[in-house]
C-alpha cells in the first residue's frame, strides 16, 4: 500500500513565488527516504504544486535527483571506515621474520613438500596440482582471459605432455558451469562461480620482495599453504582458510582475514573475493624474463 | 578458520602491543567511550599505558634508592633500561602515545608509571655498567641492546636483560662487532711498544686489562709509574679506547675525596692522573676502594639521608712521583708497572686510531680469551698476591689461556716483590734504609745503631729523626722490610728490639730484572728527602716523640 503525500510531507507547497522548488526538491527526498516509488512521488508533488512545472521537466529532474541520491542509503548512512593501517607492526613482523630467516633459501628449506631443487619450471606446477587439490577438482588455470575450467587431472595430463604452464590459476575449484557476474555476464570463473572455498589470496605490493617473505615468515600464525613469486614484484601467499560456505567466506575472509588483519598490515584489499586470480608456479613470465617460482608448499598449512 | 582467524587476530593483538599501535588504538577507544568524566578517562589511560609497558617490558628501581630519580624501565623491545625521569624515556612515551608531553593527560600517565616504578609490582636491582660479572660467566655491553656473554661454554652475542643483567642506555660500551679475535697487546702499537722498566710490566699490564670486565669484589689499583714521557697516562687511555668508554682521567686534588667516590661509583675504568703531590685522604681512600670498600655519607640537603657511593670502578693510578704509597698498607694492595721514556715518536691521533680499528677484532680476542679462562677448572698456584688471591687466580688462568702460564706466574710474583720495593722507594725513612743497606753489609742492631748507620747514607738525617721514631717507623714498614731486605727482629738487653736486614738482592722483582733500576724514580725521590718532614700524613710526629717507650715492630 503505498504512502500518501501528507504521511512523508506534512507542509503544503508554498504560493508560487514562496519558494515552490525549495518545497519540491524537499518532497522528493522525503519521498525517496520514505521509500514510495518514483513514480507515484512525481504524480503526488505535480497534483500538489501551486503553480505548472517550469520547466515541463521540473519535477521529473528534481524526482530523479533525489531518488538517484538516495538509493540504498538509509538517513543514517555512514560509510565503513577503512581499516586503520598498521606500519608498525607489520615491520615487527618483518623484523621477526629477518630474526628467524625469511630468505628464500629459508623458505625452501622450511617447505614440508619437497621441491625440486632444479630451476623452476612445469615441476612447481605440477608440484602443487599434485598436492593442494583432488584430482578431480575444477580449476581455471589460463591467461588474464581464459575461460576454461576443468578438472586437475586433465590439467597436469597437459602440462606433463609438455604443454606450457599458463600464467594465472584461481585457487579454489570451480563449480565449471556458468554463473552471474555482478555486471549481469555470464562467466565460468567468476564469484558464483567458486564452489569451494579453501584459499584465499594475499599480496602486497609496497614493499620489496625480501621484506615480504621475512613478512610471512615472522607471521608465523598464518596458514600458508603456497609462497608464489609472481616474477614481479610480489610474492602471492594462499592461505588455507576452508570456509564451508559463501557467508562463511564474507564473514571469516573479507571482514575478519581481510578487514581485521591482511588489510592494517598492507595487503592489497583487492584480493578479497573468492575468484581471486593469482600467479600460476612454473610458467615463465616473458616480459619479466623470470619464472614464476613456487617457494614454499605445504598443503596442510601449519607451521 | 574461525581458529586460525583467531590465532592470527591474537599474534596480530600481540604485535600491535610490542609497538606504539598497540596503545594508540587501546587509547583511542578510550576516548571514545561516552559519558566519562576528565578523571575516570585519565585513570583509564593510565590503567592502560601501565598494562601495555608491563605487556612489552618490566619496571625496576634501584635497590640502594628506591625513590622516583631511580625509576627505571626497561623496554625489551629495544632492550633498553631507561630512567623513568631521563628524556630519553619520556620523549619515547609520548611519542608512542602520540600525546603531548606538556598535555595533562601524559602528565598524569608520567606520574602513574613514576609511582608503578617504586611498587611491588616492580623489582629492586642494582643496574650493570659497562660491564658485569656473575658466578661462571662475564657479560661486556655492545651499544645499548646487546651483550657478549662470555662463559665457559661460549662468546655468545645476547639481549641486554639476559640472566637478569641488565645495563642502563647512559651506561654501555658503544656497540662493537664479535668478530675474528687479535690481540690488541699486540697488534696496537701504544701497548706492543709500552717501555716498561722490568720484563714483567707488560704481562702485568695486559692480565690486568683482561680483568677488567670480570668486576671481581676486590680490585687491585694499577699504579703506571715513570719519568716524564714515559707514557703512563696514555696506556691507561688506550685501555679507555680499547674498551671504547669515555677517558676518565681525573686529576687528584686537595678537597676530591667526595669526586673520587663519585668516580669509583659509577663503575667501568676511571684514571687518576699525576697522583705525584702529598693528598691525605688518597691513600685511604684507594686503599679502601681496592678492598671493596665505599663511602657513607649524608645526601646534600637532607638531614637524615645517607647516600652511599661503592668502589664499582677499577682505579688507575699515574705518578711520576708516587708518594701516596709511602703508605704500607696501601702499597699491599698495589700492581706496579714501571715505565721508561719512550724513545721515537707517534702522533696520539696515529696511536687512537690503531686501536679504534682494532677495537673490535681487540674485544672478541679479551672475550675468548675469557672464556677460555672461565673454562679452566685446573688448580692455580697460591701466595702470588696475598691481598687480592682472586685476581691472581683469575690472572693464571688468564696466562694459561694466553699460552703463557709461566710467564703470569712470573710476573705476578715478581709484582708481589715489587709492592714492597715499591713502598720502602716512597717512603721517607725506607729509602734511606733501601739506600744504607745497598752498601752490600748487612746489618744487625738496635733501632739506634741503625740509625748511626742511616745517617752515614744520608747525613741531612742527623737532627730530624731519633731512634725511638725510626723504630716506629720501621713497625709501619716491617711487612715490606720482611720482603724486601729479609728483615727479622728479637728482643735485646733491657727491653730493646735488635733488629736484623740483609741488602737486597738482585732478584726484586721476582727474578726479572734488578729492582733497582738506574731509571727507577727512587733517586729522585731521595732527593726530595731533606724537603719533604719526617713525617707522613700518617704519621704525627708530636705525639711520637711523647711516646715513654720504643715501639718495636710486631
Amino acid at each position: 500500500m503505498s504512502k500518501t503525500l501528507q504521511q512523508y510531507q506534512p507542509e503544503p507547497c508554498p504560493h508560487s513565488g514562496g519558494g515552490v522548488h525549495a518545497w519540491m526538491l524537499s518532497t522528493a527526498n522525503r519521498a525517496a527516504r520514505a521509500g514510495v516509488s518514483q513514480v507515484d512521488a512525481e504524480q503526488d508533488i505535480l497534483r500538489a504544486m501551486t503553480r505548472p512545472p517550469s520547466p515541463a521537466s521540473e519535477v521529473s529532474s528534481a524526482v530523479a535527483k533525489a531518488y538517484r541520491e538516495h538509493v540504498g542509503i538509509s538517513p543514517t548512512y555512514q560509510p565503513k571506515p577503512k581499516p586503520k593501517p598498521l606500519p608498525k607492526t607489520r615491520e615487527h613482523f618483518i623484523q621477526r621474520g629477518r630474526e628467524i630467516g625469511g630468505s628464500e633459501a629459508d623458505w625452501f628449506h622450511r617447505s614440508p613438500y619437497y621441491l625440486p631443487e632444479a630451476e623452476p619450471g612445469p615441476e612447481d606446477a605440477l608440484a602443487v596440482l599434485r598436492t593442494l587439490w583432488p584430482s578431480y577438482g575444477q580449476l581455471f588455470v589460463g591467461d588474464r582471459y581464459g575461460r576454461r575450467v576443468e578438472p586437475v587431472r586433465d590439467i597436469m595430463a597437459r602440462i606433463e605432455a609438455g604443454a606450457t604452464v599458463p600464467p594465472h590459476i584461481i585457487p579454489n575449484p570451480l563449480s565449471g558451469g556458468e554463473h552471474f557476474t555482478k555486471d549481469g555476464k555470464p562467466s565460468t570463473r567468476c564469484d558464483d562461480a567458486v564452489a569451494s572455498f579453501w584459499y584465499a589470496v594475499a599480496e602486497m605490493d609496497d614493499m620489496s620482495r625480501e621484506a615480504q617473505l621475512e613478512f610471512w615468515a615472522g607471521f608465523t600464525s598464518a596458514p600458508i599453504a603456497a609462497l608464489v613469486d609472481s616474477a614481479g614484484k610480489s610474492i602471492h601467499a594462499w592461505l588455507r582458510v576452508d570456509c564451508s560456505t559463501r557467508e562463511a567466506w564474507a564473514q571469516d575472509v573479507r571482514q575478519g582475514l581481510f578487514g581485521r588483519v591482511l588489510i592494517p598490515l598492507g595487503c592489497d584489499a583487492s584480493c578479497q573475493n573468492e575468484s581471486r586470480l593469482s600467479r600460476m608456479p612454473g610458467h615463465y613470465r616473458a616480459e619479466k624474463q623470470a619464472w614464476q617460482k613456487l617457494l614454499y608448499l605445504n598443503p596442510e598449512a601449519a607451521r | 578458520m574461525n581458529k586460525a582467524l583467531e590465532q592470527m587476530e591474537a599474534e596480530v593483538a600481540e604485535a600491535m602491543n610490542t609497538t606504539p599501535e598497540g596503545i594508540q588504538k587501546e587509547l583511542w577507544q578510550i576516548s571514545q567511550t561516552p559519558k566519562m568524566t576528565a578523571t575516570e578517562r585519565q585513570t583509564a589511560y593510565c590503567d592502560a599505558v601501565l598494562g601495555w609497558l608491563h605487556l612489552r617490558g618490566a619496571f625496576y628501581h634501584l635497590t640502594a634508592r628506591p625513590d622516583f630519580e631511580g625509576g627505571l624501565y626497561f623496554d625489551r623491545e629495544r632492550r633498553l633500561l631507561l630512567r623513568i625521569r631521563s628524556d630519553s624515556f619520556l620523549a619515547w612515551l609520548a611519542d608512542a602515545l602520540g600525546m603531548n608531553k606538556a598535555g595533562r593527560d601524559f602528565q598524569f600517565i608520567q606520574s602513574a608509571v613514576e609511582v608503578e616504578s617504586l611498587t611491588e609490582r616492580s623489582t629492586g636491582i642494582e643496574p650493570s655498567t659497562y660491564w658485569a660479572g656473575r658466578p661462571g660467566a662475564v657479560y661486556l655491553s655492545s651499544g645499548p641492546g646487546h651483550v657478549v656473554r662470555v662463559t665457559a661454554e661460549a662468546v655468545a652475542v645476547v639481549d641486554n636483560g639476559t640472566d637478569g643483567v641488565l645495563f642502563p642506555a647512559e651506561a654501555v660500551l658503544p656497540p662493537w662487532v664479535l668478530t675474528e679475535p687479535a690481540n690488541p697487546f699486540e697488534a696496537c702499537t701504544l701497548f706492543r711498544e709500552m717501555s716498561t722498566t722490568a720484563p714483567h710490566g707488560k704481562l702485568l699490564f695486559q692480565l690486568w686489562a683482561l680483568s677488567l670486565p670480570t668486576e671481581q669484589q676486590t680490585k687491585p689499583p694499577l699504579v703506571t709509574t715513570g719519568t716524564v714521557g714515559s707514557g703512563k697516562t696514555r696506556a691507561i687511555v688506550g685501555l679507555f679506547e680499547l674498551f671504547g668508554l669515555l677517558p676518565r682521567v681525573n686529576a687528584v686534588t686537595k678537597g676530591g675525596e667526595g669526586d673520587f667516590w663519585t668516580e669509583l661509583d659509577g663503575g667501568g675504568l676511571v684514571c687518576f692522573d699525576n697522583a705525584d703531590t702529598r693528598i691525605d685522604w688518597l691513600p685511604d681512600a684507594l686503599a679502601a676502594a681496592a678492598t671493596g670498600g665505599c663511602q657513607s655519607k649524608r645526601k646534600l640537603y637532607s638531614d637524615s639521608e645517607r647516600v652511599t657511593l661503592r668502589a664499582r670502578a677499577w682505579v688507575a693510578v699515574t705518578s711520576a712521583n708516587p708518594a701516596f704509597a709511602a703508605d704500607a698498607g696501601l702499597s699491599d694492595r698495589l700492581l706496579v708497572v714501571r715505565l721508561n721514556r719512550r724513545t721515537g715518536s707517534t702522533a696520539e691521533a696515529a696511536l687512537s686510531a690503531e686501536i679504534v680499528a682494532a677495537r673490535d677484532a681487540g674485544l672478541s680476542w679479551v672475550c675468548h680469551t675469557l672464556h677460555r679462562a672461565l673454562a679452566d677448572a685446573e688448580a692455580v698456584p697460591g701466595g702470588l698476591n696475598a691481598r687480592h688471591p682472586d685476581f691472581a687466580a683469575l690472572a693464571v688462568r688468564l696466562g694459561r689461556a694466553m699460552g703463557r702460564e709461566a710467564e703470569a706466574v712470573a710476573a705476578l710474583r715478581a709484582a708481589e716483590a715489587d709492592k714492597s720495593l715499591f713502598n720502602l722507594e716512597n717512603d721517607t725513612v725506607g729509602v734511606v734504609v733501601l739506600e744504607a743497606m745497598r752498601g752490600g753489609e748487612s746489618f744487625n742492631g738496635t733501632a739506634a745503631e741503625l740509625m748511626e748507620r742511616l745517617k752515614t747514607a744520608d747525613p741531612t738525617l742527623e737532627g730530624h729523626l731519633s731512634a725511638r721514631r725510626l723504630g716506629k717507623r720501621l713497625s709501619k714498614l716491617w711487612p715490606h722490610l720482611v720482603a724486601v731486605l729479609g728483615a727479622r727482629q728479637e728482643p735485646g738487653h733491657g727491653g730493646s728490639i735488635r733488629y736484623s736486614l740483609k741488602p737486597p738482592s738482585n732478584g726484586c722483582y721476582g727474578g726479572f730484572e734488578t729492582a733497582f733500576s738506574g731509571k727507577s724514580p727512587a733517586r729522585e725521590n731521595i732527593g726530595t728527602f731533606a724537603q719533604t718532614p719526617f713525617e707522613t700524613h700518617q704519621t704525627h710526629q708530636q705525639a711520637e716523640d711523647c711516646l715513654p717507650f720504643e715501639v718495636g715492630p710486631p
